[in-house]
C-alpha cells in the first residue's frame, strides 16, 4: 500500500488585507505516484492551494496543516516539491536553456559537476536534450513549457505541482504534455495539477479534487461536471433586414515572412462577408496572429493586399471606430481610473458628444455584463472582469469588424461560453463581422458560420 | 513591504521590489537605445531616464531605490556595450539617482507634486551633465570654455529631465487607485 | 541581446592578443591609459600616448573603420571644442589647447571601446559575478534578460492603443498635447506589466530557492567558439550562426574564420 506523500488537513488561508478567505477547510491526502487534478472556476483557490503546498504564501492568516513526506534518498541539493507556474514566459529567468535548468541546483549550492549531470538528465526527461546552448527567446510555447518543467525537475522533487500547464498550448502541445506527464508518473513522480479543462489528461489522472469558493469537495474518480465541457448552443439569429451582404474582410494572396523565423504566411487569401462569424483555428505558430496583424495594418505583408471595412491597405490610425481588435491578454491595455473612462476612451477620441458617449458606454457595459462595475478601477478587478472591460472598450465604438486574437486564454469554460454569447449578439445588433483566432476549439461548435484552418502559413476553409 | 516578506538586498528591499527596480532599469535601457536609434539628439535620453527614476521612487518609496536603479543601469550599460565611457557611466547614472534619493529622504511626499517632481527631475538631469564637465576639467580644459559648454549642456539636460518628470505624479496616482502600489512601503501581492 | 547595428563598440569575433586577455586585465590597462590621458600636457607626452593607445587598439585587430565608428562622436565634439578655444583666444593661442583637449577626451574613451570590442557579454557577466554579490548580479542579468520581453509588451500595448485611437506615433508625439497618451496609454500599462512580472519572476525564483542561502554555485558554461579559435587550420568548425548574426566582420576577420 502506497504511503501518503501529501496530507492536507483543514487548511485555511486569508491573504493580507483580504475580506474573505481564499481557502477554507481544505483537506485531502495524496499517495505516492498519484496524479491528482484540482478542478474549479477561476478564482476558486486552486493556485493559492498550490502556493500553500509549496510554502510560498507569506503573511496573511493560516490555519490547518500541510504535511509532506520527504523521500528517503533526498540529498542536500534537492527539494521535496517542485512548482511549475502557469505562464512560462515570466517564469524563465535565464537566457539559455542550460542556465535556466541549472538555476535551481545553483541556488541549492550543488557542485558544478552535479549541476551538469542534473541539467542533462532533466533536459532528456522533457525531450530537450541537445538544446543546452539555445536561446530561450526562440522557443515555441510548448518548448518553453517543457523547459520550465525541466528547470523544476533538476531540483529532484518527488512531488510535482503544475498550475494550468496547458493554458498557452494548442491541441498538439496538450497531447505532448500528457505523454510527458504519463512518463513522469511511470517514473514514480506524484503529480498535482490544476486545470480548467482536464479532458486531455483523463487517461493519467487518478482522482479529481473539486474546489469551489476556496473549499474542497469530495474527491471523485471521474471528471466532475462533465456536462459543462460539452458544446453548448448559444442563441443565434440571422441578421434581419439584410438582403445582400457586402465584404467586410478581403485579403488577397498575403505573404509574410520574418528574418528570424522565416515564412509566416504563404499566399493567404480570405473573404469574409458582413455579419459573418468566423473561427480561424490553427496550432501555435501557424500564423493566426500574423494574419490578424496584417489585416489590422500592424504588419506590412511582403506581397498581397488587404481591404478591411472598406479601407484598402489600412494603417492602424485609420481603423478606430471601424475596426476593433482584442489582443491576447487584453488586460494589458487598461489604464484609466475607472471602467467607465476606459470604455469611453475611444469614443472621446472619435469626437462623439458627451451625452452620446454616456448612452453608448452604459449600453456597452450592460451588453458585456459589467454594468455594476462602471466606477471601479479596472486593474482592481479579477482577470475575467478585466477581460470584459477590455472587450467593452473595443466594441464601444460599434466597429464594423471585430478581430479577436486568442480571446479564451486564461478563461475558464463558463467565462468562454459567456464571451461567445456576447460576441454572438454583435452581428445581430450592429451588423458587426466577428473573426476569432484561437487554437482552442470553441465552447459552442455552432457559433461560427465558417471555420478556417491555418496551418504552416496556409489557409484551408471548412464551411458549415 | 509586508513585514513577513523576506528582505533580499541591502537590508531593505524584498526580491519583488528589487526586481521592479531592475525593470525600471530595463526601461531606461530600452528608451536609451530606442531614442538614440531614431533621434540622435544629445540630452534627450534624460526625458525618460528621469521619468523612470522618479517612477521607481514612487513605486518603491525607500531610500536607495533610485540608487539601485542607477547602479543596475550602469552595470547593464557596460555589459550591453552602451558604456564605452568606462567608469564614467557610473557617475552619469548614479549622480542623478542619488539626488532623487536625497529628495525622497528630505521630502518623502514630493512624488505627489508635479512642481516638485519637475524641479527634482531638472536638477538631477543637470547634475548628470556635470559628469562630463568633471572629466574635462581634470584634463585641463580652459575654464571659460568649460563653463560655457557646461551651461548649455546643463540647461538642455534640465529641460528634458524636468519635462520627463511631470507625468510621474499622475501615473503614481493611477497605480495607487488601482491598488497596485501603496503610499507607504506596503504592496499588495 | 540588445545590440544595435547603430552602436559603436560591437563585439568583434576574431582572435587577437587582446581578445585572449582576461576582462580584468583589460579593465586595468584601460584604467591606466585613461588616467594617463587625463594627465598629459606636453605635445611629446600626448604623441606618446596616442601611439600607445592606437597600438593597443590595432593590436586587437580592429580597423580604421572601427576606430571611426567608435570615435566619430568625439571627433564632432573636437571640432566644437577647438572652435570655441579659437574664438575665445584667437587662432594662434587657441588651436593647440583645443586640439590637446579633444585628443585627451578621445584617448580617455579608446580603452573602453577596446574592452567592449574584445570581451564577450558572457565573459563580462562572469567577471561581474566576481566583483559584486550574486544578488546584485542577478538583478543586472534579469534586467537585461527581460529587454526582449518588454520590447514585445511595448509593441503589443502600442498596437492595442493605436487601434483605440491613442496618438503614439513619433510624428504625433512631437506635439506636447499628445504626451498624455504616451504616459497614460503606453507607459502606465507598461509599468503595470512590470509590477505583475516582478511578482511572477520573484515567485518563480523563490520557488526554486533563490536567495535562501548566502552563496550560490554556478554551472560551468564552456566558452563558445573556443574551438573555432584554437583548433588548427582545416579543422575549425563553421562559425555558429548565432555568432555570425550578431557581429560585424571586416574582410580580414572573415578570412580568419573560413
Amino acid at each position: 500500500m502506497k504511503s501518503d506523500v501529501l496530507n492536507i488537513d483543514g487548511l485555511g488561508y486569508r491573504y493580507p488585507g483580504a475580506s474573505t478567505p481564499a481557502l477554507t477547510n481544505v483537506s485531502c491526502a495524496i499517495k505516492a505516484g498519484e496524479c491528482i487534478c484540482l478542478t474549479g472556476d477561476s478564482g476558486c483557490g486552486k493556485t493559492t492551494l498550490l502556493l500553500a503546498i509549496k510554502g510560498l504564501l507569506r503573511g496573511g492568516s493560516h490555519s490547518g496543516t500541510i504535511k509532506i513526506a520527504l523521500p528517503v534518498s533526498q540529498d542536500a541539493w534537492s527539494v521535496p516539491v517542485g512548482l511549475v507556474f502557469q505562464k512560462a514566459e515570466s517564469q524563465i529567468l535565464c537566457t539559455t536553456v542550460a542556465e535556466e535548468v541549472a538555476f535551481g541546483p545553483e541556488n541549492l549550492c550543488a557542485p558544478p559537476e552535479e549541476i551538469d549531470v542534473r541539467v542533462r538528465k532533466a533536459l532528456m526527461s522533457v525531450g530537450l536534450d541537445g538544446c543546452e546552448t539555445r536561446n530561450v527567446e526562440r522557443f515555441s510555447a510548448g518548448q518553453k513549457q517543457r523547459l520550465t518543467i525541466a528547470s523544476v525537475l533538476s531540483m529532484n522533487p518527488s512531488l510535482l505541482l503544475l498550475d494550468e500547464p496547458t493554458s498557452q498550448l494548442d491541441r498538439q502541445g496538450k497531447q505532448e504534455l500528457c505523454t510527458l506527464l504519463a512518463g513522469f508518473k511511470k517514473q514514480g513522480y506524484t503529480i498535482v495539477m490544476t486545470e480548467h479543462d482536464p479532458r486531455p489528461f483523463t487517461t493519467i489522472i487518478d482522482r479529481y479534487l473539486p474546489i469551489a469558493d476556496g473549499r474542497s469537495g469530495a474527491p471523485t474518480l471521474s471528471l466532475p461536471d462533465r456536462e459543462r465541457y460539452e458544446s453548448k448552443t448559444a442563441a443565434k439569429t440571422e441578421p434581419t433586414g439584410v438582403t445582400e451582404r457586402g465584404v467586410a474582410i478581403h485579403a488577397r494572396e498575403i505573404a509574410l515572412s520574418y528574418p528570424e523565423t522565416g515564412v509566416a504566411l504563404k499566399q493567404v487569401s480570405l473573404k469574409v462577408l458582413q455579419g459573418e462569424r468566423v473561427h480561424l483555428s490553427g496550432g501555435n505558430g501557424a500564423g493566426k496572429s500574423s494574419l490578424l496583424r496584417c489585416l489590422a495594418g500592424l504588419e506590412t505583408p511582403g506581397s498581397g493586399t488587404v481591404e478591411l471595412a472598406g479601407i484598402a491597405n489600412p494603417r492602424p490610425e485609420h481603423l478606430p471606430g471601424k475596426v476593433g481588435v482584442l489582443f491576447q491578454d487584453p488586460s494589458r491595455q487598461l489604464f484609466a481610473e475607472s471602467v467607465h473612462n476606459e470604455v469611453a476612451f475611444s469614443l472621446h477620441r472619435l469626437g462623439h458628444p458627451p451625452n452620446e458617449i454616456e448612452r453608448v458606454v452604459t449600453e456597452t457595459l450592460r451588453i458585456c455584463g459589467i454594468g455594476h462595475l462602471g466606477e471601479r478601477a479596472p486593474l482592481t478587478l479579477s482577470f475575467g472582469e478585466q477581460h470584459r472591460v477590455a472587450l467593452a472598450a473595443v466594441i464601444a465604438p460599434r466597429p464594423a469588424v471585430l478581430l479577436l486574437d486568442e480571446p479564451f486564454a486564461g478563461l475558464d469554460f463558463p467565462q468562454r461560453l459567456s464571451l461567445l454569447e456576447i460576441l454572438a449578439e454583435l452581428p445581430d445588433r450592429y451588423g458587426a463581422t466577428v473573426l476569432i483566432a484561437s487554437h482552442d476549439e470553441l465552447p459552442d461548435h455552432t457559433w461560427a458560420d465558417r471555420t478556417l484552418k491555418l496551418s504552416e502559413g496556409r489557409l484551408d476553409e471548412t464551411t458549415h | 513591504m509586508n513585514s513577513h516578506e523576506q528582505v533580499f538586498l541591502w537590508n531593505r528591499f524584498t526580491l519583488r521590489e528589487a526586481l521592479l527596480l531592475g525593470f525600471c532599469a530595463t526601461f531606461i535601457i530600452l528608451t536609451r537605445a530606442g531614442l538614440r536609434l531614431h533621434l540622435h539628439l544629445p540630452g534627450h535620453v534624460m526625458f525618460f531616464t528621469m521619468f523612470f527614476y522618479l517612477l521607481a521612487r514612487g513605486c518603491v518609496p525607500k531610500i536607495g531605490a533610485v540608487t539601485l536603479v542607477g547602479l543596475i543601469v550602469s552595470l547593464a550599460s557596460i555589459l550591453l556595450g552602451m558604456g564605452s565611457k568606462g567608469p564614467v557611466v557610473f557617475v552619469k547614472f548614479l549622480l542623478p539617482a542619488l539626488l532623487v534619493d536625497l529628495a525622497g529622504a528630505l521630502f518623502p511626499s514630493f512624488i505627489s507634486s508635479m512642481v516638485a517632481c519637475a524641479l527634482v527631475g531638472a536638477l538631477a538631469a543637470a547634475l548628470r551633465s556635470l559628469s562630463d564637465t568633471g572629466l574635462e576639467w581634470l584634463s585641463g580644459m580652459e575654464e571659460e570654455v568649460l563653463l560655457r559648454k557646461t551651461v548649455v549642456t546643463a540647461c538642455l539636460f534640465a529641460l528634458y529631465g524636468g519635462f520627463g518628470s511631470l507625468a510621474v505624479p499622475s501615473i503614481i496616482r493611477r497605480l495607487r487607485k488601482n491598488g497596485l502600489i501603496y503610499r507607504g512601503s506596503d504592496r499588495k501581492w | 541581446m540588445l545590440r544595435s547595428s547603430d552602436y559603436a563598440c560591437q563585439y568583434m569575433t576574431h582572435d587577437s592578443p587582446v581578445h585572449r586577455l582576461g576582462a580584468g586585465w583589460k579593465i586595468a590597462i584601460g584604467t591606466l591609459l585613461s588616467t594617463l590621458a587625463v594627465g598629459v600636457r606636453t605635445p611629446a607626452e600626448l604623441l606618446t600616448l596616442v601611439v600607445v593607445a592606437l597600438g593597443y587598439y590595432f593590436m586587437a585587430r580592429l580597423t580604421l573603420f572601427d576606430l571611426w565608428r567608435d570615435a566619430r562622436f568625439f571627433v564632432l565634439q573636437a571640432v566644437l571644442i577647438t572652435t570655441l578655444y579659437c574664438l575665445l583666444n584667437g587662432l594662434s593661442k587657441g588651436f593647440w589647447p583645443g586640439v590637446r583637449q579633444s585628443v585627451q577626451i578621445i584617448l580617455f574613451y579608446i580603452p573602453g571601446a577596446v574592452l567592449l570590442r574584445t570581451t564577450r557579454t558572457g565573459d563580462m557577466m562572469r567577471g561581474l559575478r566576481r566583483v559584486v554579490s550574486y544578488r546584485l548580479s542577478f538583478l543586472v542579468f534579469v534586467s537585461i534578460r527581460f529587454v526582449p520581453f518588454f520590447l514585445r509588451e511595448l509593441d503589443e500595448i502600442m498596437a492595442a492603443q493605436r487601434l483605440r485611437g491613442a496618438r503614439l506615433l513619433p510624428r504625433q508625439l512631437i506635439d506636447p498635447r499628445n504626451w498624455g497618451d504616451l504616459f497614460h496609454c503606453l507607459l502606465l500599462p507598461l509599468m503595470v506589466r512590470a509590477l505583475k512580472t516582478a511578482d511572477d519572476v520573484s515567485l518563480s525564483a523563490e520557488a526554486r530557492e533563490f536567495g535562501t542561502r548566502k552563496q550560490r554555485t554556478f554551472i560551468n558554461i564552456p566558452r563558445r567558439d573556443e574551438s573555432a579559435i584554437t583548433a588548427p587550420e582545416g579543422q575549425r568548425p563553421a562559425c555558429p550562426a548565432e555568432v555570425r548574426s550578431c557581429c560585424r566582420l571586416g574582410p580580414e576577420a572573415r578570412k580568419g574564420l573560413s
